[in-house]
């Protein structure tokens, strides 16, 4: 759990993906859709030669984004099990550092896609930072198959 | 591993790559002296370098090879199939001892006492023991460097990004330099497309590489059922993606043991139908517009039809009533299904049924398709079409739902316009393309895309195992060769997708699988019916009879015809009447015109359907052309012949009625231009071996043959009003000769102008002049077939005088 965080918004909400799982951050872009995938999967985008699935987090949390469709946002480009994935958020922060002392489980009000995908709530600042736990989004779909 | 034995492994196997096929010719023929002069020398070859070489095992084998082949060479030993057996095992042994080098460098440790004794056995003519049956070595390896698969690969991906490059600076238009100068492109474009089209051939391979052990296996399993089979293979040549290759290998294979298993029937059931003793297997290939076609069939007993059918039923496959209603090509396509065999046991030979359904997915997981077709005994057909590369595919590109989606060449037929209204039949949305009726499905509604609203304009023709499906897209933007990535696991179960691209302009499109989506999406029975070769009034043989149902225009009911009479289907029919000066309805079409049954000014029809009758075409008009659909012959009850009612069955609650166009056909004067099927032709000649002899030539080329063995008998048929396209007859005959013959012809009214062909074997100037002033529009040898046909192709022979 303790270790470097890149911190996100999405939706006004502050999400924070282990740094040990994060390859690159790229501007976000209008992924093409894939007619039939499953629910949370954006589509698919070109990037510097690959072509990536793209994780709609908030479809997958289950929020509504905060932002227009317009604004495309930034890519968070996260490395499973050999392949890349990008997931969209509105906004890339900063990096942080967070002690194994500071995470606090999930307050129990938060959604079931939350309990299912959150490693744990860090307070900061005035608020607090859950902490996404990627593999095991990107696990569901497999097991979904 | 040493250069100098590198060279002899690869020289070697060169050799020896052609050595079975050799074997096997001499099994055939005895005494081919070509083949075994080679097979001959690559044992003498090898065993002189396996000497050079200190490699003993090959050096004893070879020996004794080479000492068995010199009585062969010498005419003094006869190579019987027993033999060709044991030279055959003798040369597997020699490439597993090759194939055990190449790790090491060094021969396998063993010996061959078993194979060296039966050949010296052999070499006296002295009875000998087979050694054991052991796999034939395969080696495919071709001559050269060998590369690692991954580095090919690599190279592949490498230059496929290149590709993309160049296509995308292509879009960019001119690049200039720092000095303003516009940078010359075309020759970076050329190299580009130089090196995709080098590392491309990199994975090509001929296509006869992966056949190279099919003959073989042919030949033994043959013998293993007692039966007696050979291959013929023709475009070897082809060249085809090595990975392609490889995926139909075992396919093939698989196919081949199908034939033997249930398609050739033995030596005695083959006799017993006229047909050789031997079967034989046709494996062809060939390039069809971006992509390969490859065909293997054999002249065994076809596809029990019934059978299959009645295994589809008790498998819980489709009900009777849905095998009812499906053609024999929809009934056909279950053999293969999972697990189907209509075999009560498995037998080694062809196994428990599991083979024909791994044949299509490993065929289809190349991106192809697979589809069979039969004649009752006849023989079947499957034919396997494969992309030519896995690698890039030439694709269309197609916007449907806002998107751009890219479509393999390989599926794709034709692109059509489409028209603004959309006709339906039976409530199902259609295409006509010539004289095909196809479904018509819009690409947004097959990838529940949401609706835009945006007018479907074009349609892409598919062609699928399953018949032909029209997709209607809201533009065809272009064609383009892409570079397939697959999918992201993530997606891959998303829809009928096999890959994406990155398209010229840089934007991704998601590659449809055609197969896919037909499976998904074409009604179980196949609405893209295609008319067989035009038999008028010839029904289905097989159990079951295709027909368009029809409301008849100013008539009640439901009317029905043979599909196989029916030549088109004509909208917007009202808008093509036209009258005759003898009153009879007409309706025109491009230059033709069509007698017009049912419909007039009055109540002109809406549809027509152009039919055949005996020996011409009539336009039967409609208030409504009704759907097309299979009925059982045992659903066919009886008619009314002397009303022109063949045939009543029921159909939604009506009774329809099956007509007989050429009851309807009034005598048409005005015959449509038409190849001469039907046209009849009066051949007289007293010889009936003469008649004999002509009337299958006359037949083929789609004449009915009328004939006599007096001119008196002519000329009465002529007087009571028969008709004939041509008349050919003899000169010199007993009783009225050829040149009374014409003068009697010409001196009737129907006579005037017939056309008269005279065929003797009397060829002077003097006897043609005589002929011609008789009467006679020709003169010809009497055996000169091609004059003959020449001829009447000349002469108009359509319509009476």
């Amino acid at each position: 759990m303790a270790g470097q965080y890149l911190v996100t918004a999405l939706a006004g909400a502050r999400i924070a993906f282990d740094l040990a799982h994060v390859v690159e951050i790229a501007r976000g872009s209008t992924p093409m859709p894939v007619p039939g995938a499953a629910a949370g999967i954006g589509g698919l985008v070109y990037l510097r030669g690959h072509i990536l699935p793209v994780i709609d987090l908030a479809a997958c949390l289950g929020i509504n984004p905060a932002m227009p469709p317009e604004n495309k946002g930034m890519n968070v480009i996260v490395a499973h099990d050999g392949t890349l994935y990008s997931f969209q958020v509105d906004a890339v922060f900063e990096t942080v550092s967070i002690a194994a002392a500071d995470v606090q489980p999930l307050p129990p009000h938060l959604g079931a896609a939350w309990q299912r995908f959150g490693g744990g709530v860090c307070p900061r600042g005035d608020g607090l930072i859950v902490m996404l736990d990627a593999p095991a989004l990107l696990e569901s779909y497999r097991a979904a198959r | 591993m040493d250069d100098i034995l590198q060279d002899f492994l690869a020289e070697t196997a060169e050799r020896l790559a052609t050595v079975d096929q050799d074997i096997l010719l001499l099994e055939k023929n005895g005494q081919e002296e070509a083949a075994l002069a080679r097979i001959f020398r690559a044992a003498h070859n090898l065993k002189s370098s396996a000497g050079f070489l200190h490699l003993p095992r090959l050096q004893h084998l070879s020996h004794a090879l080479e000492a068995l082949l010199v009585p062969c060479r010498d005419g003094r030993l006869r190579v019987t199939p027993v033999l060709g057996t044991l030279l055959l095992a003798a040369f597997d042994r020699l490439r597993a001892i090759l194939a055990g080098m190449h790790d090491g460098g060094a021969e396998p440790a063993g010996d061959d006492l078993d194979i060296i004794r039966a050949l010296e056995q052999a070499a006296r003519q002295e009875s000998f023991d087979l050694p054991d049956a052991r796999q034939a070595v395969e080696d495919t390896r071709t001559q050269g460097m060998r590369v690692d698969i991954d580095v090919l690969e690599n190279l592949m991906a490498l230059t496929g990004e290149l590709v993309l490059l160049r296509n995308r600076l292509a879009q960019a238009g001119e690049v200039f330099d720092a000095a303003g100068r516009p940078v010359p492109l075309q020759h970076l474009h050329h190299l580009i497309a130089a090196l995709q089209a080098e590392v491309l051939k990199s994975r090509m391979q001929p296509v006869m590489q992966g056949w190279r052990a099919l003959p073989r296996l042919l030949r033994d399993a043959a013998a293993q059922a007692g039966k007696q089979a050979r291959l013929v293979m023709t475009g070897g040549d082809t060249a085809l993606d090595r990975l392609v290759l490889e995926a139909v290998r075992d396919p093939l294979a698989h196919l081949l043991r199908n034939a033997v298993a249930h398609g050739i029937e033995t030596p005695e059931e083959r006799q017993a139908c006229g047909k050789p003793a031997e079967g034989t297997v046709h494996l062809g290939a060939a390039y069809t517009g971006g992509c390969v076609v490859m065909k293997l069939s054999d002249d065994g007993r076809g596809l029990d039809t019934a059978k299959i059918a009645a295994q589809a039923v008790t498998q819980g496959l489709a009900t009777p009533d849905e095998i009812a209603a499906m053609s024999a090509a929809d009934i056909w396509g279950f053999i293969f299904a999972g697990g189907f065999s209509t075999r009560a046991q498995a037998d080694h030979l062809a196994g428990r049924g599991v083979g024909l359904d791994v044949v299509r997915a490993a065929v289809e997981k190349t991106g192809g398709s697979v589809a069979v077709e039969s004649q009752e005994g006849r023989g079947t057909t499957f034919t396997l079409r494969l992309p030519l590369t896995l690698a890039i595919a030439p694709c269309v590109i197609v916007a449907a739902g806002g998107q751009h989606y890219a479509l393999p060449q390989t599926a794709v037929r034709e692109m059509l316009r489409l028209r603004e209204d959309v006709e339906t039949i039976g409530g199902q949305p259609v295409l006509r393309v010539r004289q095909h009726i196809v479904p018509l499905l819009p690409l947004a509604e097959a990838l529940s895309l949401p609706k835009t609203g945006a007018p479907l304009r074009k349609a892409v023709l598919l062609q699928g195992a399953r018949g032909l499906l029209a997709l209607a897209v809201e533009d065809i933007a272009r064609t383009e060769d892409i570079v397939v990535k697959p999918l992201p696991e993530i997606v891959r179960d998303a829809g009928c997708f096999l890959g994406s691209a990155v398209l010229a302009d840089g934007a991704l499109a998601l590659i449809i699988d055609a197969n896919r989506l037909m499976e998904k999406h074409m009604p179980a029975r196949s609405a893209a019916i295609e008319p067989p070769a035009p038999q008028p009034g010839a029904e289905d043989a097989a159990e079951s009879l295709a027909v368009l149902l029809f409301r008849p225009m100013g008539a009640a009911g439901v009317q029905a015809l043979p599909l196989a009479d029916v030549a088109r289907l004509v909208d917007k029919a009202a808008a093509r009447l036209a009258k005759g000066s003898d009153g009879d309805n007409f309706l025109r079409l491009e230059d033709d015109r069509f007698v017009l049954l049912h419909g007039d000014a009055t109540t002109p029809p809406k549809q027509a359907v152009i039919a055949r009758t005996g020996n011409g075409l009539l336009a039967l008009g409609a208030a409504q052309v009704l759907d097309i659909v299979s009925v059982r012959q045992s659903a066919l009850q009886a008619g009314e012949p002397a009303r022109g009612i063949r045939h009543r069955f029921v159909w939604q609650d009506n009774l329809a009625e099956l007509i007989d166009v050429s009851f309807h056909a009034p005598q048409n004067r005005i015959a449509p231009p038409e190849t001469p099927a039907g046209q009849r032709v009066l051949l007289i000649d007293d010889s009936p071996f003469f008649c004999r002899l002509m009337r299958p030539l006359l037949q083929t080329a789609g004449y009915d043959v009328v004939s006599v063995e007096s001119a008196a008998e002519a000329v009465a048929l002529c007087r009571q009003g028969e008709t004939f396209g041509a008349i050919i007859s003899d000169i010199e005959m007993p009783g009225m000769n050829g040149l009374q013959l014409a003068a009697q012809i010409r001196a009737l009214p129907s006579g005037r102008h017939m056309p008269l062909l005279a065929m003797s074997s009397y060829a002077s100037a003097r006897d043609e002049a005589r002929a011609r002033a008789a009467g006679f529009d020709c003169f010809l040898n009497k055996f000169d077939n091609a004059a003959l046909m020449a001829a009447l192709a000349r002469l108009d022979t359509r319509g009476a005088a």
